[in-house]
């Protein structure tokens, strides 16, 4: 199981570019996120995790930026994953992700305290600044 | 099973003849014996020679042993010979039944012991008229026991014959004079017979009777248990299949779609990142990838709606209606949750029968779907203002509502004419299950939510 992978995947960097976590069991995802990020300038990874429950466990304390948070994960799920991180992390934005429509989400996705819903198709450097401008 | 009720396929096994006394109350006992003897077991040959051999065993006991020991002991009358007579002849014509029976020839072994039996009680009635009441219910034995194995026409005709015998015994008891030909017995003898033979007989008729009708119930209570059987393993293959179906689904997501959805990112970035000869191409392909998403999405929809589980019948049945080509009016409100089976049975009778509308119903066609739960009930009508059709033109997808329904419990009524509409109703008895509101979604953030359609 992948924990949080800082180097050499993702160096650290001094500036003050936002982080971006991942949370999803699919690698294919959790690559094209990474390329994503690495495309933008804003942005930068801050970890990548495989389960909701790993990723309450790794992301540091005081930590800012964005958690695309994948809704379907085996054991705890995206959804309570989200609410812990949210109670623990008040500074973090989860973005909620998964391929299905809108009307086929769980009920629980409204009050799970996401900022909103993303489609894995639709994520791009635009989106995420989109967001993060929206957001701050 | 073999059509002819009297041909069972198994050999006859002998029966003893030294079990003979225990006769009646084995066949009383073992067809009502909840150890599996049946309707089936009471055509087996056992039970059918059982009777053949008791019945033996009263013409030789009652009918000659006694009748010759009366004459060797009391009384040397020609009236005691006839009788062992006719009983001797009636025996031999039971033992020729009790062979033919044994070769596996049931129907010719009954038709012979009845014919006997009313040839024998006429003839000892015609000896002897006093014991008219004896020979009656003796003249009754044979095809009380027979009915049940026989086709009903062929039932018929005994029955009618045994009642001309009753008729014919009636009248020789009370017409001929024949009988003074020999010295009749004494008075006593005649009172002992009549006092015993006739509760025996009685007894035997009602033996037989409730024989049968115990028989009866257990095969009944057994076909019930049956019945119940086949609709619970119904009810676990739909079950089964639901969940197979929700597999594929999740299977589907899961998989091939994560990774298109993964390539279309990447794509996206490379045409976002380098504006050279290689444009056109990724263009091509993320178009490309687009229809695959698009169409393994539809797919996995079609195989078992993800909305149906996360929030259930109102959630699922309005996700078809927004994307049906045909007005539809929706009033789910009433609907609660229930057990996934019957979701899924109740979604899959909705949108088959909207997929009708759509198809047949022809221009115009507006749909109507209404839920109603009473807390025992619930109801679901799907009506259509479309052309309707012959109600008894019913085809495959209409058969596969109603079994689909029904393996649930529930019932499925269409009603439909030519130029009338169609209303589909689904009725199935199941109370609600508690849940979370299904109006918290809207709440999330919408602003950035991209729209998919």
């Amino acid at each position: 199981m992948a924990g949080i992978e800082s180097a050499p995947d993702y160096p650290k960097v001094a500036d003050e570019r936002v982080r971006v976590w991942v949370v999803d069991d699919q690698a294919s995802f959790r690559r094209a996120t990474a390329a994503t990020v690495a495309a933008t300038e804003d942005f930068a990874m801050g970890g990548d995790c495989e389960t909701g429950e790993s990723a309450i466990e790794l992301i540091p304390d005081g930590s800012a930026g964005i958690v695309l948070m994948d809704i379907h994960m085996p054991g705890m799920g995206g959804i309570e994953a989200t609410r812990r991180i949210r109670a623990a992390h008040p500074d973090l934005i989860v973005l909620l992700t998964s391929t299905y429509d809108v009307e086929d989400l769980p009920l629980e996705v409204a009050d799970c305290g996401a900022e909103a819903y993303l489609h894995k198709e639709d994520l791009s450097p635009e989106l995420l600044s989109r967001i993060w401008r929206t957001t701050h | 099973m073999a059509n002819d009720p009297l041909s069972p396929t198994t050999t006859a096994e002998s029966v003893p003849y030294w079990r003979v006394p225990k006769v009646l109350l084995d066949a009383a006992v073992r067809s009502s014996s909840l150890l599996g003897h049946d309707l089936i077991h009471r055509f087996t040959v056992e039970r059918f020679q059982l009777f053949l051999a008791g019945y033996f065993a009263m013409y030789f006991g009652a009918g000659v042993v006694l009748s010759l020991w009366q004459y060797v002991c009391f009384l040397r009358s020609a009236w005691f010979l006839a009788i062992a007579a006719i009983c001797t002849a009636q025996c031999l014509v039971l033992a020729v039944a009790l062979a033919l029976a044994r070769r596996g020839r049931y129907q010719q072994s009954i038709t012979l012991a009845c014919i006997g039996n009313w040839i024998a009680v006429f003839l000892i009635t015609f000896v002897a008229p006093n014991l008219l009441p004896a020979m009656v219910l003796a003249a009754l034995v044979p095809v009380v026991f027979a009915q049940p194995y026989m086709r009903w026409q062929r039932g018929l005709v005994f029955a009618v014959i045994t009642a001309g015998c009753v008729l014919a015994l009636a009248s020789v008891a009370r017409f001929q004079h024949f009988a003074q030909f020999a010295t009749p017995p004494p008075r006593w003898i005649e009172h002992a017979f009549i006092i015993i033979a006739l509760p025996m007989n009685a007894f035997h008729i009602l033996v037989i009777a409730w024989n049968n009708a115990a028989a009866l119930a257990v095969s009944e209570s057994m076909l019930a248990e049956r019945a119940a059987e086949v609709e619970a393993s119904r009810g676990r293959l739909v079950t089964a299949a639901d969940e197979e179906r929700r597999r594929l689904e999740r299977d589907l997501h899961d998989g091939a779609q994560q990774h298109l959805v993964a390539l279309a990112v990447l794509i996206q970035l490379a045409r976002s990142a380098e504006q050279g000869k290689y444009q056109p191409l990724l263009t091509e392909a993320s178009g490309l990838l687009e229809n695959a998403i698009a169409e393994i999405r539809r797919l996995a929809h079609g195989i078992y709606p993800p909305s149906l589980v996360s929030g259930g019948l109102p959630q699922a049945v309005s996700a078809v209606a927004a994307h049906a080509p045909i007005p539809i009016q929706l009033d789910l409100k009433d609907l609660g949750r229930y057990p996934a089976s019957i979701e899924a049975a109740l979604y899959f009778c909705c949108s088959e029968a909207l997929q009708n509308a759509i198809k047949h119903g022809g221009p115009g066609t507006a749909v109507t779907i209404t839920g109603h739960a009473d807390g025992q009930t619930l109801t679901l009508t799907i009506s259509d203002t479309g052309r309707g059709f012959e109600p008894a033109t019913t085809g495959t997808g209409l058969t596969n509502m109603t079994d689909r329904v029904s393996a649930i419990g529930g019932k499925l009524t269409i009603d439909t004419a030519p130029g009338e509409g169609t209303r589909v109703t689904a009725v199935v008895e199941s109370a609600a299950q508690p849940n979370s509101d299904s109006s918290a979604k809207d709440g999330l953030s919408s602003g950035l939510m991209p729209s998919r359609n």
